[in-house]
């Protein structure tokens, strides 16, 4: 959806335009570990990577940018860190901080890969908190993730994949047991038996 | 006493021209190290050094100066480094370390059997008190071309560094980010080369650098920190190299390293005292 990854078949368009030529459209926090954590950065320098584009050349903020760097961690809740070295934040911060810099972005759109991979319990109910905010802007959020843990309390609508689409709907009514073992095999029970004290039958039995 | 020893060296104009030339390339090149210890690419650099020396070899033996060779021997080397990494699938490490190596071997080959006259100590540990007046306009050229490039893309050149792929959605051109990083690190590799010579280069390069990273909190001031220490690495080095009569390449890499325990002191005790946020 970003444009990055060719299609292997199918078609693909975002409000009517190929991904690569609709990107001005997606917001896009990456995972983790796709970023690099040696530049020590402020929250403001990565919040303010929302608003670089091909022609920015001035290595300097201007006011204008400025409140809208602003304005976007109020809405994170984390104005007050603004000037924190990036790497001084919890994983929970981090994912408000990259969320912030698509909101200056403007996107309609917002891809979050494995957004809570690095998030405690507490700390993902913020932000998802922050993602319900946004969404009641009008915003489209996607979050590609591997916990289906509560996830008809979470999400509208999901897409399972396993290689393929397996279901697509409201959690509550697509995850029945068949598609759940479509998506993981015969490991499902680890998943449906997961109870505090117990993780199921690791044999799939 | 005191003044008189800085102003006595400049007397001879050998020195101003070797002064320049090392302020200018102890600045570039701390610079740049900055981004380069941060994106991991110290081994990638150390190569791109290494890499000239066969088309130094070739240079010379059709009559151009070294410093003239310079410029296009960089983008020949940078841009041929970043094809094959892209291009294999056998690692970045040991793509640039097959490339190092066979380069090296290759050019000290063609100085054999071209039977060039180059002085390999000079080459690999610099001597800048060679330095002739084009040379000194020369670096005086590439410093403001990689200083300049770097000022006008910084933004977009740190967006890459930090997040490749979300530069990349963001429509940031980033193949064209990636292969100018690494023109303008080459370029001032290789117009350093003079100054500190190939095996030393890295030593100016990311000592600096890595020394201003231990006391400072964000990058844009490490950054300045690192041109700093750079600067005071090289001219430090060089009146040194003149009252006692040492190498001068070698004796900027060592005030450089001098400057990196004091740094590395200091940070010690900045922790202690909880200045500093570890």
């Amino acid at each position: 959806m970003a444009g990055i990854t060719p299609l292997s078949h199918g078609s693909l368009k975002i409000k009517g335009l190929d991904p690569s030529d609709a990107r001005s459209f997606i917001g896009y926090v990456p995972q983790n570990n796709q970023i690099n954590w040696n530049f020590p950065l402020s929250v403001k320098q990565v919040v303010e990577m929302g608003l670089i584009r091909k022609n920015t050349f001035n290595p300097f903020s201007n006011k204008k940018n400025n409140e809208i760097i602003e304005e976007s961690l109020s809405k994170v809740g984390l104005l007050e860190r603004i000037d924190e070295n990036i790497n001084n934040l919890s994983g929970g911060q981090i994912q408000r901080v990259l969320l912030a810099r698509t909101l200056t972005q403007g996107a309609d759109i917002l891809l979050l890969d494995e957004a809570f991979s690095a998030v405690d319990i507490g700390a993902e109910e913020d932000v998802m908190k922050i993602i319900n905010d946004i969404k009641q802007d009008g915003k489209t959020i996607l979050i590609a993730t591997h916990d289906i843990n509560n996830i008809e309390e979470k999400y509208d609508e999901v897409l399972c994949l396993n290689r393929h689409c397996c279901a697509f709907g409201d959690p509550s009514e697509v995850l029945t047991e068949d598609v759940v073992e479509e998506m993981y095999g015969s490991h499902n029970q680890i998943l449906k038996e997961h109870r505090p004290g117990s993780h199921g039958d690791s044999n799939g039995n | 006493m005191g003044i008189e020893i800085l102003i006595e060296p400049l007397e001879y104009d050998f020195m101003v021209r070797a002064l320049i030339t090392a302020l200018l390339s102890g600045i570039m090149l701390s610079v740049l190290g900055s981004f380069t210890i941060n994106k991991n690419m110290g081994f990638m650099a150390d190569a791109m050094a290494h890499a000239t020396l066969p088309i130094i070899a070739v240079g010379v033996f059709f009559g151009f100066s070294i410093s003239s060779l310079g410029a296009p021997a960089a983008i020949m080397i940078a841009l041929f480094l970043g094809f094959i990494i892209k291009n294999t699938n056998i690692g970045e490490d040991t793509s640039i370390g097959i490339i190092f190596s066979s380069f090296f071997a290759l050019g000290f080959v063609l100085i054999s059997v071209l039977d060039v006259s180059i002085n390999l100590e000079d080459l690999l540990f610099g001597q800048i008190l060679a330095v002739s007046t084009v040379d000194v306009f020369v670096i005086f050229i590439l410093a403001s071309v990689v200083l300049s490039t770097l000022f006008l893309f910084f933004k977009q050149i740190l967006f890459y560094s930090f997040d490749p792929l979300g530069a990349q959605v963001r429509n940031l051109n980033v193949t064209f980010l990636n292969y100018l990083f690494l023109i303008i690190l080459s370029l001032s590799i290789v117009g350093s080369l003079q100054t500190v010579g190939i095996v030393l280069v890295l030593s100016m390069l990311l000592i600096p650098a890595a020394a201003a990273k231990l006391v400072t909190k964000t990058f844009v001031k490490s950054i300045k920190i690192s041109a700093f220490f750079g600067g005071v690495s090289s001219v430090a080095g060089l009146y040194l190299s003149y009252y006692f009569n040492l190498p001068s390449g070698p004796t900027m890499s060592l005030v450089a390293s001098g400057i990196f325990m004091l740094s590395l002191l200091s940070r010690k005790l900045l922790l202690k005292r909880k200045l500093i946020i570890s």
